[in-house]
């Protein structure tokens, strides 16, 4: 839940990337954090192992200034996709005010994408969130794999598996080449923003 | 004394977020695909690939060792030269990575290795000569070669690895510390230490499947537990 101090004028955000394992999460934090840094003057914190794969989550401050009188903070958090570490996912996810879902658009992931987004859905439902209410974008990532030839799932395939019921908006992107990256995260923030006032 | 109320218009708030965050985020205008720029000391190129041309065609004849560092040479200068155009800086990257395992293995690098370098220096030659060649073709070209690469280097990877004189020695070491006969140990054939070697592997595997099979009844044993204690509304 957003964090509010009226006192010292302060709006705290958390948002965090969800999916499944190496769909790009920690890519998009990094692109993120490389490309912006002169802007958001901020710095990543990341906890790795062997093979650059998030352990515990990756982190990543920035302040949007003054707005209305408010200091917004934003935080962006990323899970640990691998399914061995669903009680950090869980941990990470708590007071999570908005969920960038990034799903892996290679037809080998389909079912990684399916289960990793249930698990987002048992992991809120455990703090008495809903998927249907939680600000939610999703990020089809990797799509210069088709560049490669590579085969991956339609956007019809994946809007169908993830965005059915859901109905929420979605972007192509590669985390990579920063496709689409700063539109997933302004149109997250701007979602949880305007979602505060219903909490 | 009440505090004053203060109300926050979250939607004009969002707005203003987004305004901020376009601010913050504003992606540079996207420059169109720069194109390969051929440099003008076009001879001076093309003796590097006529040289590369004629290392590569006596990798077979003479000393390895010392062609490969000429090889390296020509690849280093290329890679300056070519570091704006993608599709020919990956083809020298994969002649890199290829004659650095020739390097490495020397006279027991694979022959496929040598044919898979000309192939990629071919492809390079082709790239490089037809100036008019649309993307797409290079692409297929380059992945083709990628292909034939990755298929080799799975190849070398699955490859059974034969024991390694030192592993081999290491052991006999160990026997004859173990036995305090030194002949005991010289007699040892290596088919025997090569059994050892594959019973301390099936040791290996052994152990961590069990682990992960103890693991998993952990788990089940956690969960009934749990689900017991619910139930029980303890």
């Amino acid at each position: 839940m957003a964090f509010i101090n009226l006192k010292t004028k302060e709006i705290k955000v958390k948002i965090v990337y969800y999916g499944p394992a190496q769909s790009g999460k920690t890519t998009n934090l990094f692109y993120i954090y490389r490309k912006f840094q002169n802007q958001i003057k901020s710095k990543m914190i990341s906890i790795n192992t062997f093979g650059d794969r998030t352990v515990f989550f990756d982190f990543l401050p920035f302040n949007l200034g003054k707005m209305d009188g408010f200091d917004i903070l934003v935080q962006l958090y990323t899970v640990p996709g691998q399914v061995k570490y669903k009680a950090t996912r869980e941990l990470v996810l708590r007071g999570a005010d908005g969920v960038v879902f990034v799903a892996d658009i290679s037809e080998l992931k389909r079912k990684d994408n399916i289960l990793s987004l249930k698990d987002l859905h048992h992991n809120l439902m455990k703090y008495n969130q809903s998927i249907f209410n939680v600000p939610l974008v999703f990020q089809f990532n990797k799509i210069d794999l088709v560049k490669l030839n590579m085969p991956v799932l339609s956007s019809n395939i994946l809007k169908h598996d993830l965005n059915n019921r859901l109905k929420r908006p979605y972007y192509l992107a590669s985390a990579l080449h920063g496709h689409n990256v700063a539109s997933t995260l302004k149109k997250i923030t701007s979602m949880t923003i305007a979602n505060i006032k219903y909490n | 004394m009440n505090s004053p109320r203060v109300k926050i218009d979250f939607e004009r708030l969002a707005n203003q977020v987004e305004k901020r965050l376009d601010q913050i985020f504003k992606q540079p205008a996207r420059s169109t695909r720069p194109k390969i720029q051929i440099p003008s000391n076009t001879n001076s190129i093309l003796n590097r690939l006529n040289r590369l041309h004629k290392i590569l065609l006596s990798f077979e004849l003479r000393d390895t060792d010392e062609l490969i560092i000429k090889y390296f040479n020509q690849l280093e200068y290329l890679k300056q030269i070519f570091k704006q155009d993608e599709y020919l800086r990956i083809l020298i990257t994969l002649q890199y990575n290829l004659s650095h395992y020739i390097k490495t293995n020397k006279e027991n690098a694979h022959p496929i290795a040598f044919k898979i370098l000309r192939s990629v220096f071919n492809r390079m030659c082709d790239i490089f000569y037809a100036k008019n060649m649309k993307r797409n073709d290079r692409i297929k070209i380059i992945n083709k070669e990628i292909i034939q690469y990755n298929k080799f280097h799975q190849f070398i990877k699955n490859r059974a690895r034969p024991i390694k004189r030192k592993q081999v020695t290491s052991l006999l070491t160990r026997e004859k510390n173990s036995f305090g006969n030194s002949e005991t140990a010289d007699q040892e054939s290596d088919q025997i230490i090569q059994e050892r070697l594959m019973v301390e592997f099936y040791i290996k595997r052994a152990t961590a499947d069990l682990k992960s099979y103890i693991r998993n009844e952990l788990k089940k044993l956690r969960t009934e537990i749990q689900a017991n204690t619910t139930k029980n509304g303890i």
